[in-house]
């Protein structure tokens, strides 16, 4: 897939995500210390649309730039609408910390649990940040995304 | 411009496809420098083509050109817009 966020440039030590209970266990058994947090919709993170009908077919055009429209003989009939474009297993989810992670070591967290705004796209697309480095602290991670130093740039 | 955010495709508002973004290069923004009206980027030694202030005519001219051109696209453009699901694809009619 492409992907329009860097990547661990860094080489950090990948820290993954369990997003049900039967992974964190699992995780805990293998020596992992599971850093449960809850999972929540950001208010800073949606997508939006409108949809257009035929109105004589019927059919229907779905929209995201609200620089466009349909003329006729399309009509709309929805207007534009903010929604939240993620789902996810579980309400919560854990970091697995390695038992031997110590305090300052920056890691790359590869399926962030917090919703973090990742991009300002200025059509209406406010996509999550998915992956990023933090640093942890001996008790969390501290996401070190800034949004101003850190905006994606798509190159190729 | 539009862009796949889920395949890197490149199409003009119009629906003209112009390229897929390809980087093998794991870029830092840090390795980008601005020299006067371009950008270089230090992985690759090259210049890359600032999307940000050209109409989709001159960029599908300079592709359909150079297809190798590398493109820099930032997502808050005023001229970009995100294909991504659940829109319809690969462009919505435009407005006559």
């Amino acid at each position: 897939m492409f992907s329009f966020f860097k990547g661990n440039v860094n080489d950090r030590r990948v820290i993954k995500t369990a997003r049900t209970e039967e992974a964190i266990n699992e995780a805990a058994l293998e020596g992992f210390r599971p850093l449960v947090k809850p999972v929540k919709p950001g208010k800073d993170v949606s997508n939006s649309f409108a949809v257009y009908q035929h109105g004589e077919t019927g059919q229907v055009v779905v929209v995201g730039d609200n620089r466009k429209g349909c003329g006729p003989p399309y009509r709309q009939v929805i207007d534009w609408t903010d929604y939240y474009p993620y789902t996810f297993p579980s309400p919560f989810a854990a970091y697995l910390v390695p038992a031997d992670l110590p305090e300052g070591e920056i890691v790359w967290l590869e399926d962030l649990i917090e919703d973090i705004r990742g991009i300002d796209g200025n059509q209406g697309y406010y996509p999550r940040l998915p992956a990023w480095e933090a640093r942890w602290t001996g008790e969390d991670f501290e996401i070190l995304f800034n949004p101003r130093r850190d905006k994606p740039r798509f190159l190729g | 411009m539009k862009l796949d955010i889920s395949t890197g495709d490149v199409f003009t508002d119009a629906g003209e496809y112009v390229k897929t973004l390809r980087c093998p290069a794991r870029v830092d923004e840090s390795q980008i420098r601005v020299e006067g009206e371009s950008l270089r980027c230090e992985v690759c030694a090259r210049t890359l083509l600032d999307t940000s202030r050209i109409s989709d005519a001159t960029l599908l001219s300079l592709v359909r050109e150079a297809p190798d051109t590398c493109l820099s696209i930032r997502p808050d453009q005023p001229n970009l817009s995100f294909l991504h699901p659940g829109l319809s694809r690969p462009v919505e009619p435009t407005r006559p």
